[in-house]
């Protein structure tokens, strides 16, 4: 399973319609090995969570549109 | 290159103004900046308008042509412009062109949005789509969240400035309390700003600039024709103009913690003024959050690259400071009218450079920079502007 590190990120307490039901979730930009950087919501933070630039976060299984989905 | 002139400015007050149609606010300010340049409607060539996003938010597009029925033009030319955040100074922008082909001589320029009549999620739903919507708004992105990512990496790659950050808020609604167009009139405590809650880590409440309802307009004139007409004010001439863009999307910049469309944009309008960033006496720029701000007086050449925070807690960015920046309160405490921004951007520059701005009046106010960004720093339209 592939693996990538945050390269920032931020925590939402107020979002968009969408993902209203989400709050508070974890947002973030990624950086993969090669230097590739996407923006992906990051699946299972909790607010106990110490988040940091650098942490490493895995690819699951689920995929949502067609794209792959990143937890910890 | 035709020399251009600001021969009029008119604006709304700012606020939350839900009662009020779009024809009404572009009749108040646009009827106010014609009055003001003393000119005939009939004089005026073309009319250029920015608007963000009313057609999601009001159901209304085809913006120029409203405009120029509310203001009872006839059959001039009328171009709306968008570009996010940047929509207004657009609108400027390509007047200026305009203007500067010879193809006119005299346009108003307006800006115009009403947003608090929706509820929030709803507002932040309409700004997401001025970010990469399936890369990152269905990533749960919002601008919050996007600047907020911003400032992480800022705190990361120079240092922590939340503290300055917040100066920054609290600098703002001092200047904003002696502006009677602002949205916000209120003491706040640098306490209370750095206590309120957070929106999106680490960005609090007071980091983030406001949802405001509100029109600005201005008139210009290629210089040559505006001196046929009779001189109401200072002349105030445009020195240098400058427009950039970049990737659309956060992730595909290289760089996060600095701009390139404001370098770029920067770079056009100091080459063209013939001016260095130390001659600017003030300037109007961009802080849709109080990152961007420090962020954008680092781009604009004012402060070295990480020292910007260092300067908001000297006080130089203070109304009484060396360098004077938003004295109008800025987007965070003047407001953030999407369309109109960069028109009361300009109309703040003009009132200070014509000496009017009454309590804010700064000491000294000869050459003013209004720097105004679309998005996620995807468009950037800088002008400089010299008071004669």
């Amino acid at each position: 399973m592939k693996t990538a590190k945050i390269y920032t990120y931020s925590i939402l307490f107020s979002s968009s319609e969408e993902f209203q039901d989400k709050v508070p979730y974890l947002s973030a930009i990624l950086e993969m090995d090669d230097g590739q950087r996407f923006a992906s919501l990051i699946e299972g933070y909790r607010p106990d969570m110490e988040i940091r630039i650098g942490q490493e976060v895995k690819g699951i299984e689920k995929e949502e549109n067609g794209a792959p989905q990143f937890s910890f | 290159m035709r020399k251009i002139s600001i021969l009029g400015i008119g604006e709304t007050k700012m606020g939350r103004l839900a009662e009020r149609s779009l024809r009404d606010l572009i009749q108040e300010a646009g009827n106010k900046a014609i009055v003001d340049a003393g000119i005939e409607k009939k004089e005026i060539d073309a009319l250029y308008v920015g608007n963000f996003n009313s057609s999601y938010l009001c159901g209304q597009g085809h913006m120029g042509s409203l405009a120029s029925e509310a203001l009872e033009l006839g059959n001039i030319p009328t171009v709306r412009t968008e570009g996010a955040c940047a929509s207004g100074s657009l609108a400027f922008r390509m007047a200026v062109m305009g203007i500067q082909s010879g193809t006119y001589d005299i346009a108003l320029v307006g800006g115009v949005e009403k947003m608090t009549h929706r509820n929030t999620a709803t507002v932040t739903t309409a700004i997401a789509s001025a970010m990469d919507y399936e890369l990152e708004a269905m990533q749960g992105f919002t601008f919050p969240a996007s600047f907020a990512m911003i400032a992480h990496r800022y705190f990361h790659e120079y240092r922590d400035v939340k503290r300055e950050m917040g100066m920054c808020a609290y600098n703002a609604h001092q200047n904003a309390l002696l502006n009677p167009d602002a949205q916000m009139h209120k003491d706040v405590t640098l306490e209370k700003i750095l206590a309120a809650d957070l929106i999106a880590s680490p960005l609090s409440l007071f980091d983030c600039s406001l949802v405001t309802d509100g029109a600005a307009f201005v008139v210009l004139a290629a210089a040559d024709a505006a001196r046929g007409l009779r001189a109401k004010h200072r002349t105030i001439e445009l020195a240098g103009s400058g427009h950039a863009g970049d990737t659309l999307a956060l992730a595909s910049k290289p760089v996060i913690t600095s701009f390139a469309a404001t370098k770029a944009a920067a770079a056009q309008a100091y080459f063209q003024a013939n001016l260095k960033p130390q001659d600017i006496d003030f300037a109007e720029v961009h802080d849709c959050f109080t990152i961007t701000q420090i962020i954008n007086t680092e781009d604009l050449g004012f402060f070295e690259k990480g020292k910007g925070g260092d300067a908001v807690a000297e006080g130089i960015t203070a109304l009484k400071g060396k360098k004077p920046i938003n004295p109008s309160g800025g987007l965070k405490a003047k407001g953030h009218p999407i369309g109109a921004t960069g028109l009361s951007q300009i109309y703040e520059v003009v009132t200070q450079l014509r000496g009017d701005a009454a309590k804010r009046q700064l000491a000294k106010a000869d050459i003013g920079l209004a720097h105004n960004l679309g998005g996620t720093a995807g468009t950037c339209v800088i002008n400089i502007f010299r008071g004669q």
